[in-house]
């Protein structure tokens, strides 16, 4: 038996079917992990009664000249990990972008294997593919397949197998696929030749790059002076004879190459009134008047089918633990003659704690099944292609919209969208304002605040979720206009892939990977953190020594003394007493700690269940301890102030520097604090309060801010409409 | 090849700082734009004007010289723009539509 291990790269186009793909080929045998040094994930799997076979998931690229994060590393995958095989898999309804890849990977003398993807839609669109023509034309097995049915998924492995076995060189090296035209092949020749045996392998590869003057692909190649002046030559020469730079001829040779290559291999169907499908749905969806109703309604029926589904789900979650787990280990402790204080700890602090964040679990799991089924339709992708020109207005773009869509259930897979914008100065603006949108978590801050102080006003949380758009534009517009951010807008190239029916296994595998991210800190900070606060609750220094106190003396634990010294940091936003200082403090292990903090300081059993039941009746006690201003004052700053530990984590990870990391942290929180200080002092003055130097830097502070609101932009600094 | 049809665009200019091979320098040049083109309207790619990352890209997604394009349609707000390439569906901003220099065909 041959068990000499084999990895097969799987790398193709982003919308060519490859997560599909690869969950066909390995099913539930995957392994996630991380990219060395970055947080994209990483997905291996093993092929189905083929241990040794091992299927590597590389980030969808268009080209190896790597434009995003993600590319980067399937380029650098490519380059320096040296897969067995390339499963190149190809959408057969958009041959020619997608061999424009083909061709680059044929390139690396690494065998390849061409699935030919999307077979069953080219035939029902009565496209005529010869793939045994462009098999021999491209040197490489190409074999048909339609992922999503099943079709030739077999095959692709026996074949990929089967190449790595037989070492069939037929098409690597000496054979080029795809040759460019008389000018530019004489200019490679000659650059091979200048290059000589410096590059022991990739030969074509090295000298096109050395062409292309790509010196990200060339470090580590040690050419001499001599050789680069001579090398130069030949491109300044070339560029001068065609009238174009050399990346462009390149470009442009690869595709005008691949045109030959295909005339003859694929017929395609005359195509009714020139309209497909989606062209067709696209008139209506991204129509000038229809698309932002649409939009609206849309994202107006996905809340309601989430909250509305939500609600009776988040009943059952907590009726397990509040009626059945707590009372079931509490007798089998006390049974067990466990002390008094280690039976709360368990029941109250670990299994409430933790519960009360998973109850909010099948809420979000609902809200991004319907997220993932808008994004595998393709509708995704139109939202930021009519939302763009609005987003560009404060300094984002339109592919920020889906980051905050997601950052409504949870802000840390909200905060991992974001990974899909090119431009980093975009992506880091977005991971900042993402967390401003109110999450799942902040619900019962609002709920209380609306039902419990403002009489069940129907208005605060609609203003609640304005207010967050609202923070998120003049935030991406004062950002915009300082000196880390300002500059040309950014770019945006994108896709508008077909529509097409949603994959249940795509899917499930989405909301299962969003909701893991969010359930996976129950299990960690949370559980700690609870122990942590129980602790701090439950326990006081009297005396100098340590000692366990009755819940009646809540206010003499360490907890409490806690609070009362942050007091004096948030007196100015007219919540200083210990509760909402400790109730605030709280809130970064989970924002549902807010609300649970108040119940143990307030003796409230289960105080969440009462918010999301809406018995405002039973939270009297906290709503006393607020005035309509201060509750309002306490929300904004709950609302924007920085987000959990969990989201911190998911920003620490994302923007890959801890010096961008804390900017962030304390943006969130000097914007949030601020906010809160102009609403509570000058609300206060409407309210009858006399002006002090509290209002009076209350006004200066919102002048300040509307100054940075609405100054021009730096001289001399481009900036589009 | 022949230029049809040649007019003045301030667009070129606004995006001037992009550019950076103007040809015949000091002189502003007159040039067809994928910006000039009308929904449903098809053209051949003469040139790409600008450098960098960008205009790689949009290289890379089969904007290339020779490549008919058609503009499918505007978004609601009158940018970005959809265009047909290659058989498939590509959106750009304008302002990189306007570093795009096409020709009618005739």
């Amino acid at each position: 038996m041959e068990t000499k291990p084999i990895i097969i790269a799987l790398a193709g186009n982003p919308n060519s079917g490859k997560t599909t793909l690869f969950n066909k080929l390995t099913g539930s045998r995957q392994r996630i992990g991380n990219w060395p040094g970055v947080t994209i994930e990483k997905k291996e799997g093993t092929v189905k009664g083929l241990n040794h076979v091992t299927v590597q998931d590389l980030p969808g690229i268009y080209s190896l000249s790597p434009y995003t994060p993600e590319e980067e590393i399937s380029r650098n995958y490519l380059l320096n990990e040296q897969p067995d095989v390339i499963l190149n898999i190809v959408d057969s309804s958009n041959l020619e972008r997608n061999l424009y890849l083909t061709t680059q990977l044929l390139e690396l003398d690494i065998p390849v294997v061409v699935a030919l993807n999307f077979i069953d839609v080219s035939r029902r669109d009565g496209d005529k593919i010869d793939s045994r023509k462009l098999e021999k034309k491209l040197g490489c097995p190409v074999i048909e397949t339609s992922a999503l049915k099943g079709e030739g998924v077999d095959e692709c492995i026996a074949r990929c197998i089967s190449t790595v076995k037989s070492d069939d060189k037929t098409g690597r090296a000496d054979k080029v696929a795809a040759p460019f035209g008389e000018e530019i092949e004489k200019a490679i020749k000659e650059i091979k030749s200048a290059v000589g045996d410096v590059a022991q392998k990739r030969h074509r590869w090295t000298a096109i790059k050395a062409f292309e003057r790509d010196e990200k692909a060339l470090t580590g190649l040690p050419l001499t002076a001599l050789q680069r002046e001579m090398i130069e030559g030949i491109i300044r020469r070339t560029e001068e004879k065609l009238d174009d730079d050399s990346e462009s001829i390149i470009t442009t040779e690869r595709y005008a190459a691949i045109k030959a290559l295909t005339d003859n291999v694929i017929v395609r169907a005359e195509r009714k009134g020139n309209l497909t499908r989606s062209d067709r749905i696209d008139r209506i969806v991204t129509h000038r008047f229809w698309a932002y109703p649409i939009f609206i309604a849309v994202i107006a029926a996905l809340y309601y089918i989430a909250i509305s589904l939500g609600i009776n789900t988040q009943d059952m979650v907590d009726g397990w633990f509040g009626d059945g787990l707590i009372p079931l280990v509490q007798g089998w402790m006390e049974g067990l003659g466990a002390s008094g204080w280690l039976t709360g700890l368990v029941t109250d602090g670990i299994i409430g704690g933790v519960g009360a964040v998973l109850s909010f679990v099948p809420q979000m799991i609902i809200l991004f099944i319907l997220l993932g089924i808008m994004e595998d339709i393709g509708y995704m992708a139109r939202i930021a292609f009519i939302l763009d020109r609005l987003f560009r207005r404060f300094g984002l773009s339109g592919k920020s919209f889906i980051p905050m869509l997601i950052g409504t259930g949870c802000s840390v897979p909200g905060i991992m969208a974001s990974r899909t914008i090119e431009s980093q100065r975009d992506r880091r603006m977005t991971i900042i304002n993402t967390p401003m949108i109110p999450c799942g978590a902040k619900l019962p801050i609002i709920a209380l605040v609306a039902g419990a102080v403002f009489g069940g006003a129907w208005w605060v949380a609609p203003l609640a979720y304005f207010l967050g758009l609202l923070a998120v534009i003049v935030s991406g517009i004062i950002l915009k206009k300082t000196k880390m951010f300002y500059g040309d807008p950014s770019p945006f190239v994108m896709e508008l892939p077909a529509y097409h029916v949603p994959s249940v296994g795509n899917v499930a595998r989405s909301t299962w990977e969003r909701s893991w991210s969010f359930i996976k800190r129950a299990g960690t900070v949370i559980l700690l953190s609870s122990v942590v606060l129980w602790f701090l609750l439950h326990f006081a220094v009297i005396d100098g020594s340590l000692v366990m106190i009755e819940d009646e003396m809540i206010a003499d634990s360490i907890a409490a003394k806690v609070g009362a010294v942050l007091g004096h940091l948030f007196a100015p936003l007219g919540f200083g007493g210990w509760q909402a200082s400790l109730a605030t403090v709280t809130g970064l292990i989970a924002k549902e700690e807010v609300i649970s903090t108040f119940g143990v300081i307030f003796r409230i059993e289960d105080a969440l269940g009462i918010i999301e039941e809406g018995q405002y009746a039973g939270v009297g006690a906290i709503a006393q301890h607020f005035t309509q201003l201060s509750a309002f004052s306490f929300m904004l700053f709950n609302l924007f102030c920085p987000p959990c530990f969990a989201a911190m984590g998911a920003i620490k990870r994302e923007m890959n520097s801890a010096k961008w990391t804390w900017f962030a942290i304390g943006y969130l929180f000097v914007f949030a604090y601020i906010l809160s200080f102009i609403v509570y002092q000058i609300g206060f003055l409407f309210t009858g309060g006399s002006f002090n130097v509290l209002s009076g830097l209350a006004v200066a502070l919102l002048a300040g801010s509307l100054y940075l609101l609405f100054r021009k932009p730096r001289a001399g600094v481009f900036v589009s409409a | 090849m022949r230029r049809i049809a040649q007019r003045f665009r301030v667009a070129s200019i606004v995006h001037a700082h992009h550019i950076d091979r103007i040809e015949n320098e000091g002189e502003i040049e007159e040039v067809l734009t994928l910006n000039d083109l009308k929904v449903g309207e098809t053209a051949v790619v003469v040139r790409l004007h600008g450098q960098g990352a960008v205009r790689r890209r949009i290289m890379d997604m089969g904007i290339t010289k020779g490549v008919p394009v058609r503009i499918t349609k505007f978004a609601p707000l009158g940018d970005p723009v959809e265009i047909n390439v290659l058989d498939y569906e590509l959106t750009i901003r304008k302002s990189d539509c306007a570093l795009i220099e096409v020709e009618k065909e005739i």
